[in-house]
Order: C-alpha cells, then structure tokens, then sequence
C-alpha cells in the first residue's frame, strides 16, 4: 500500500510539472495551452487526491528519505495523516477549481494563459509537496516557492495599477511573516542536532519553557501572517479581489490553511504543550479577528473583498478552536483538547469547500455583469436560478446555518467553549464564557453580511441592464458549484463520520488526543426540519396555498424601479452606526441650494490599522532610509569594504 | 447521534400540539390585557384564532419581482420554530438527551435568515428596511440571549437545556432573568423594541419584512410569529421557575407564572412608547451587562 500512495504522490507531482511546462511550448496558441495546463492539472490533482487517501489508511506514519541536498538540509518525506487531510482538501478543491479553469479563464484568453498555466500548476505543486517535506529548510524553500508564485499569480493583471500595488503588499507581508518562521525555524535549530522534524522534535522535550515561548511566539506571527489573523490582515482584502478568480478561490481555501498545517505541525505536533497562556492568546487573536473580519465584511459591497474579510473571519474562528484545545492540553484535558483540534480542522475543511463556492460563484457572477461591485447586481436568481441556488447554499454554510457544514464545525467549538468554561478556574471562567458568546455575535453578524450579499446581487429587481441581461454560465461553471453545495449539504449531514476520521489524525499525534464520542446535532435537526417542513408543505399543497398570484409591488404612488430598492450600503446602514465607535464611518453629504434635488451622499471607513498601525510604520521606515542614505554611495569598493568589515567582525566574535 | 426514543416521539409531539394550539390565545390575551390598560372592550381573546381562519380563505399575492424563495420562507419559518419547539423540553419531562442549547439558539437564526430575505425580495424599500434592521436587532438580541442561557449553562455544568429547567431560581437568576425578560419582549417583536401594531415605516420592523405578503402566506407569518412568542415565553418560564418534584404542581406553577409573564408583557408594551432604533444598543448593551454580572456572582460564589 505504501508504496502505491507514493507512485501516485510522484504522479501528481510530475503532472503539475508537465502542466506548467508543456503549455508554454503551445503559448502561441492560447485556448489549446489553457487546455492542455488544465487537463494535466486536472490529472495531477486526482492523483494527489488518491495518494491522499492511501497516505491516509496507513497505519504508522512513513519516513522516505529522498535525497541530501547538503548536509543538514534533505529531501525527505513524511507520510502521516495529518499531511494526508491537507493535501486531500488540497487536490479535491484544486480539481474543482481546474474543471471551472477550463471555461473561467476563456475571458483571459487575450492574457498570456501559457505563464498563467505555468504558475498556478508550479503553485500548487509546491503546496502539494510542502505538506509533506520533514526538513526545515525544505520546508522554508517550498514555503517561499509558494509565497513567490502566487505573487505572480495575485500580479496576473498587472496591466492594472491597484493590482500591482496588491501584489506588492502581498509579497511584502508574506517575507514580513516568512522572516518570523525562518527565525523561529533557526532558533529551534540552534537546540537539536539537525534541522530534520524529528530531531526538533526531539530537542523540544529539552528545551526551557522560555525558549519555548519565543519559538511559538515566532510562528504565531509567521503563520499568523500567512492567516490572516488581526492585526496582519490587510493584504488578503488587498491580494484576493486584484487575481482572477480561481485563483482567490485557491488562496482562500487552501493557501491560508497552510498556516493552520503549520500551527498544527510545528506547535501542537513538535513544540508540544505549552503554558496556559499560548492557548489564550491564540484563543484571544481568534475572537478578535473573527469579529472584526465580519464587520469589515458587512460594510463591503465588493463581492470579493467581502468574501475575502470573511476569511479573516473563519481563520478566527479555527483559531478559536486552536486556541482552546492549546487551553485544555495545558490543562492536562486532553480529550476536550482533541475535540476543540477536531473542531478546527473539520472547520478547515468545511471552509475550503463553502468559501471556494462562493468565490466561484462571485468569479462568474462578476465576469457576468462585468463588475465586482454588489450594487450593480440584482435580480440574478430570475436568470442564473442554478448560480444562484448554490450561492445560496454557500451562504447558508458560511452563515452556520444548520444543518450545513458551516453548522457542525462551528457546534463542536461552542461545545469545546462552553466545557472550557466549565473546567477552568476563577477568572479564566468569565473569558472563557464570553467566548462562546463572541461567536454567537460573529455568527449573528455574518448571517446579516450574507443576508446582504444574497439579496442585493440575487433578489429583487435588477440594478444594471447587464444584470437584467445576465445568462447562466455554462455547465463546466454550474458542475463544480453544485459539487461543492452538494458537498456543504453532505459534510453537514455525515459531520460524525466525518469528525470521527478527523480525530484519527490527532490521535496519530499524540496517542492522549483520545475522542471516543462526538455530540453532533446536526442529523437530529435535519430530521426535525425536514419533517416539519415537509408536512407543512405537504399541508399547503392540500389547502391551495401555492396558487398565487403575482402583482406589482406598490411603490407609494409611483412605478417601482431598481432606484428605489435598498442597497447594500444602506443595508448595513444600522450595523455601521451601531458599531460607529470601532468602524468609524465618515459621512459627508453635500447640498446645492441652487438645485434642492441635486444632494450628493458619500461615506467611507477610516480604516484603523492602517491609519495607526501601518502608515506609522512606513513613515518610519522611510525616514530612517532616509537617514541611512549616506551609506549608500554607490562606489563598488566602499560596498567591498563593508563586506570586509563585516566579516572581521563576525571573525572576532566567533574566535 | 440519533436515537429513536418512543416516549420522546411522544413528549414532542405532544409539545408540538400544546404550541400550535395555545400560541394564538397567547396573542388574543395580550391583547385583551392592552384593550383593558387602554379602557377598550377589546376583542375576544379567540379573535387570532379567527384572524388566522380568515387569512386562509383569502387569495394570496406577492410581489412580481419575487422568487420562488418568498414562497418557500413561510413555510421554513414555521418549520424552524417548530424545531424549536422540540428541541426545548417545555413541559418538563426530562428524559431527552437531544435538547441541545446552541442548536434551539441557531433555530432562531433559520427562521431569521429566511424571514430576512423574503423581505428583500419586493424591492420596495419597506422590505428591506424591515431586514436591514432585524439583522441589527439580532446581532444585538441574540449575544445577550447566549449570555444569560450560557451563565445558566454554566451554572448546571451543562448545555443541555433539560439540565437547565429551573436553574434560574437562584439569586444571579433574578438579574439574568430581567435580561431573559427583554430579550423576550424584543425577540418577540414587542414595545419597545419594535411595534407588531403598526404599519408605519418608521417604526415597522417585523412587520415590514412580510409587507408585500397577503392571504395564506402572510397567515403563516403571523402563525410563526405567535409561535415564537410563545416558545420564548415557556423558555423564560421553565427556567426561571421554582424546581418542584410533584409533577402536577410544578405544572400548575408553571402555568401561573406563564400567565403572569404574559400579563406583564402586556403591562410594559401599555406602558413605554417606542425606543429609538439607535437608542438600542446601549439598551441590549445594558441588558447584556446584567448577564455579566450575575455571571460574576456565580464567579464569587
């Protein structure tokens, strides 16, 4: 069996390569390269998912040493479960993805799709092999082949000029989070014999609890970073709406989950159990950005930057989850801990699976009308009802909305929440019972957002002609989005089963990550529902109750037009002045007493971290630049004699 | 996981039967009570009973702009407040374990999802105002419905709602429960968080949401609506009521002080005019800030 998971692994590996090599030798002709990088990485990925599955029956975890590259720094492979789950997301989503690539990326056809196939395959690629490398360094090279060829995957427009501004903020803050990872990574390094996984893990079992710490704070900031989390944000609202959207259905739903991987390898898997406090924190970073991901998302009428704030959002909430098994483990629970981890990686699945619907849906949608903004939507559901269907499903999953994927997920952290208040001690109980009571706002919250987005771009009337005009996507668009909302609606309903294989990997782990039983409710309220539902149908059906006649809708006088319909920015016109202290909203209307009709409304965030956090920064940076400049003089033999100098120094220091 | 109990099947349905039946008087006594504060006659309490019948053999219409999801959310709002209904042991026979806290809260969030989008489906303003704001009232009712259930949650050791039946007859339950009482009155679309009387688009919230609907459809909106109001009412009366082990008095208890919360409902909405739409927040804020608190005293304690 080992050896066919392998084979398969390798496959895959080589389709990924020849999908991003073979089309540019076909770069001329542009629709044939689309298809060839497609095919091949439709082949690679149904590979990947079958190594997967192998990878994931076995036993015992696998050691394959592939290669010493240098000494210290090898080529090897480690087969556990955990591996397993991710490059399993990774391939079913990416095969997806690559289905809808097919008809999506025809409206990039006067683009170089040649450099486009050769990126993105090469992206995945270097995902696909990153969650299964056990060196250090192997690790950081994959992890910055990956950072770097989805910057030219973000930057694929670059014909735009807020694209090339997104590009670079993302690059910047991925190195800006990479650094922190290589720096933990190397301090690690410093206590064991080798950079090998298995000989950190080894060290950590000797290593002070200090050390310790600053180890875990490096990488909570580094993959923090990769995240999402608040306050390292910024660039996923900036990076996912400027790149085509496959390609921020990918980076949402899978790129940011090789973060999680990271937390779940390098902290709970190698660094081991920690103080109380590294739970807490986490938990704490959880609550905050799930809560200011949603607000952001609800004052956004651009589809993509809304959907992108939500994943700020889902990240708090896994790290919630993260955060208060981290807790437990601390305190010696450790089958409570398991769930909470369960909870997180099932919250990881279900998250790759809806937010990569809605981005594909919100891809075709905007190609469709020909813009991102929601408030030239409108009434699609007459025209796209399949389109529309499964976006619905989507925000029903993303809203926890049982007895969908989103749901179950979100159920077994409230339970992790609500027990850790139980079990904790004097002060720690009122944090941790408002908590619970976090989630319940940000859920709350989202299904308001989502409310929003469904309604504004799908009901009523249409606001643009090309709405009014708008057609169904073709079937090679409808097939992957009804996959996924089929998914979201079987994730939810087997969520038991599901959660049962989840917690295997865990106990792979650490054999005390034991869960015999999860409470799951989502089957039991499906059944309720569904009977209810179908009586009361069933009851409406005897008595009439569908004969319905359709008329005008009364518009106080006057015909009803798109003008007068609420808009997504007047939707969230309560919620913005609710929350007006923390979003800061800046009203300006301007009137003409000349002409009384002629009143002009704008409004618009002050968005706090980048006005306190960031431009201080900057204005930093470039003033110590500034001040630094006289080292730069541009002679080659002063920069030889810097180098000369550095090195005496280093000489005497290490004498 | 689920199992098929007979005597659980049994309980529901007979809970089931006791909402669908009584949840109108409930709304005709409110009634009866605010004609007496207003020195009305007032209608019969039976009068929604006939309201409800007369909806019925009404035609329905709805909007032209609208799809087939205004058609279907009547009927998945009534069918998540029946849920509701079964998910939460009212009657006080503990033998479920399925009666599960978050799942009765998200019952809710259902129904307001559906109830949301319908009313954005006309495309007349009122709709949408009426959405736009009962999601503002919900992000701002629903943190403090969790913060009193989870203190009692936290309490018993246990979020089951049939461990927690009468855990609020405590000293933190007297604050908790002045908070349950107002999320009781605003979830219910009552004074003075929104008028279920008026039809007038400053002050309208639930009622502008199912504006566009008539006959049938609309029937079924008020339906759920009284059902809502009473699963509150028997939530906020089965936790906050003393724990009795004769089976028969505890009923009878139960039964007095759900017609005691009903009459001061009808009392405060005679009472208090409408609050201002952004007067709320620090309203919720305050009722959320009396959870915390008796959470606090279960802390000292």
């Amino acid at each position: 069996m080992i050896d066919l998971g392998f084979i398969f692994f390798y496959l895959s590996v080589g389709f990924y390569i020849l999908g991003a090599i073979v089309p540019l030798a076909f770069s001329k002709n542009k629709s044939l390269s689309l298809k060839i990088g497609s095919y091949f990485g439709l082949t690679a990925s149904a590979f990947g998912f079958i190594s997967g599955i192998f990878m994931f029956l076995l036993p015992n975890p696998i050691l394959f040493k592939l290669l010493v590259i240098a000494p210290n720094i090898e080529l090897q492979f480690y087969f556990d479960k955990l591996c397993a789950f991710f490059l399993l997301i990774l391939s079913a989503i990416n095969f997806l993805i690559m289905i809808y690539s097919l008809e999506y990326m025809k409206s990039y056809l006067n683009d170089n799709i040649a450099k486009f196939s050769f990126f993105y395959n090469l992206f995945i690629c270097s995902m696909s092999i990153l969650f299964l490398v056990s060196n250090s360094i192997t690790f950081l090279i994959f992890w910055e082949l990956m950072s770097i060829l989805s910057y030219f995957l973000v930057t694929f427009e670059y014909r735009h000029q807020h694209v090339r501004k997104a590009g670079f903020f993302y690059i910047f803050m991925t190195h800006f989070g990479t650094v922190f990872i290589i720096s933990g990574l190397l301090y690690w390094g410093t206590f064991s014999n080798g950079l090998n996984f298995d000989a950190l893990k080894m060290a950590a079992m000797h290593m002070s609890m200090f050390s310790k710490s600053i180890i875990f704070l490096c990488f909570l900031i580094g993959f923090g970073t990769k995240a999402g989390i608040v306050p390292l944000h910024i660039w996923l609202p900036m990076a996912h709406p400027s790149a085509p959207s496959n390609v921020s259905a990918m980076m949402s739903s899978v790129m940011i989950k090789t973060a999680i991987y990271g937390i779940f390898r390098f902290v709970i898997d190698m660094l081991g159990v920690g103080p109380i406090w590294w739970g807490s924190i986490i938990l704490f970073i959880g609550v905050a950005s799930s809560l200011i991901g949603v607000l952001y998302a609800l004052m956004e009428h651009d589809i993509k930057k809304l959907l992108a704030y939500h994943s700020v959002e889902n990240i708090g909430i896994i790290f919630m989850g993260i955060g208060v098994g981290t807790i437990f483990s601390s305190m010696s629970l450790y089958t409570f801990a398991a769930i909470a981890y369960c909870a997180s990686l099932f919250h990881v699945l279900n998250h790759a699976v809806f937010k990569s619907l809605l981005f594909l849906s919100a891809g075709s949608i905007s190609k469709i009308i020909g813009t991102r903004d929601m408030e030239h939507y409108g009434g699609l559901i007459k025209n796209m009802p399949k389109t529309a269907l499964s976006f619905l499903i989507g925000s029903l999953a993303i809203s926890a909305i049982p007895p969908l994927n989103g749901f179950a997920s979100e159920y077994q952290i409230y339970i992790s929440m609500l027990n850790l208040s139980y079990f904790s001690h004097s002060y720690w109980k009122l944090f941790a019972i408002l908590s619970p009571v976090a989630l319940i706002l940000t859920g709350a919250l989202a299904a308001a957002c989502f409310v929003k987005a469904f309604s504004v771009s799908f009901l009523a009337l249409p606001r643009s002609s090309e709405a009014k005009n708008a057609k169904e996507p073709n079937l090679m668009i409808i097939a992957p989005e009804a996959i996924l909302a089929f998914s979201c609606i079987l994730l939810g309903l087997l969520a038991s089963n599901i959660l049962f294989y989840i917690s295997k990997i865990l106990v792979q782990i650490d054999s005390n990550f034991n869960v015999v039983y999860f409470q799951t409710t989502n089957l039991l309220f499906f059944i309720i529902f569904g009977l209810f539902f179908c009586l009361s149908i069933i009851f409406g059906k005897i008595f009439g109750l569908f004969e319905i006649r359709k008329v005008p809708t009364w518009g106080c006088g006057i015909n009803l037009n798109s003008k007068m319909e609420y808009t997504a920015a007047s939707f969230s016109q309560p919620i913005r002045r609710t929350y007006s202290f923390f979003l800061r909203p800046n009203r300006k209307i301007t009137l003409n007493p000349a002409k009384p009709l002629d009143i002009l409304f704008s409004e618009d965030l002050k968005p706090p971290f980048t006005t306190y956090l960031y431009s201080p920064i900057r204005k930093f940076i470039l003033n110590f630049s500034i001040k630094m400049r006289f080292l730069q003089s541009g002679y080659v033999h002063f920069y030889l004699a810097y180098i000369f100098i550095t090195l005496v120094v280093l000489l005497l220091w290490y004498r | 996981m689920v199992s098929i109990n007979p005597s659980l099947i049994l309980v529901s349905t007979i809970q089931v039967i006791i909402a669908l039946v009584f949840s109108p008087l409930v709304s005709g006594i409110i009634r009866k009570i605010k004609s007496y504060f207003q020195s009305r006659r007032g209608a019969s309490i039976f009068q929604p009973y006939m309201d409800l019948l007369k909806f019925f053999t009404k035609e329905s219409t709805i909007s032209e702009n609208s799809s087939i999801i205004s058609v279907f959310a009547p009927f998945i709002v009534f069918a998540s407040y029946l849920s509701a209904c079964v998910l939460f042991p009212f009657l006080g026979f503990k033998n479920g374990s399925g009666y599960d806290l978050i799942t009765f809260i998200y019952c809710f969030g259902v129904a307001r999802f559906f109830i949301a989008l319908a009313g954005m489906e006309s495309g007349s303003s009122f709709g949408g105002m009426g959405s736009s704001r009962e999601m503002m009232i919900s992000a701002l009712s629903e943190p403090v419905l969790s913060i009193v259930l989870f203190a009692l949650s936290l309490s018993v050791l246990s979020y089951n709602l049939n461990n927690m039946l009468s855990s609020g007859w405590s000293i933190p339950g007297i604050l908790l429960s002045i908070s349950m009482f107002i999320i009781v009155i605003a979830e219910s679309s009552r004074l003075p968080v929104d008028n279920p009387d008026t039809h007038l688009e400053l002050t309208m919230v639930h009622e502008g949401m199912i504006l566009e609907y008539s006959g049938p459809l609309l029937g079924i909106f008020h339906y759920a609506s009284m059902l809502k109001q009473f699963i509150l009412i028997a939530l906020f009366v089965s936790i906050f009521s003393p724990n009795i082990e004769n089976i028969v008095l505890a009923i009878f208890i139960k039964f007095v002080l759900f017609l005691l919360t009903v009459f001061l409902i009808a009392f405060i909405e005679s009472i208090v005019p409408k609050m201002r739409l952004f007067k709320l927040p620090g309203f919720f804020f305050a009722t959320g800030i009396l959870g915390v608190l008796a959470i606090l005293i279960y802390f000292i304690k």
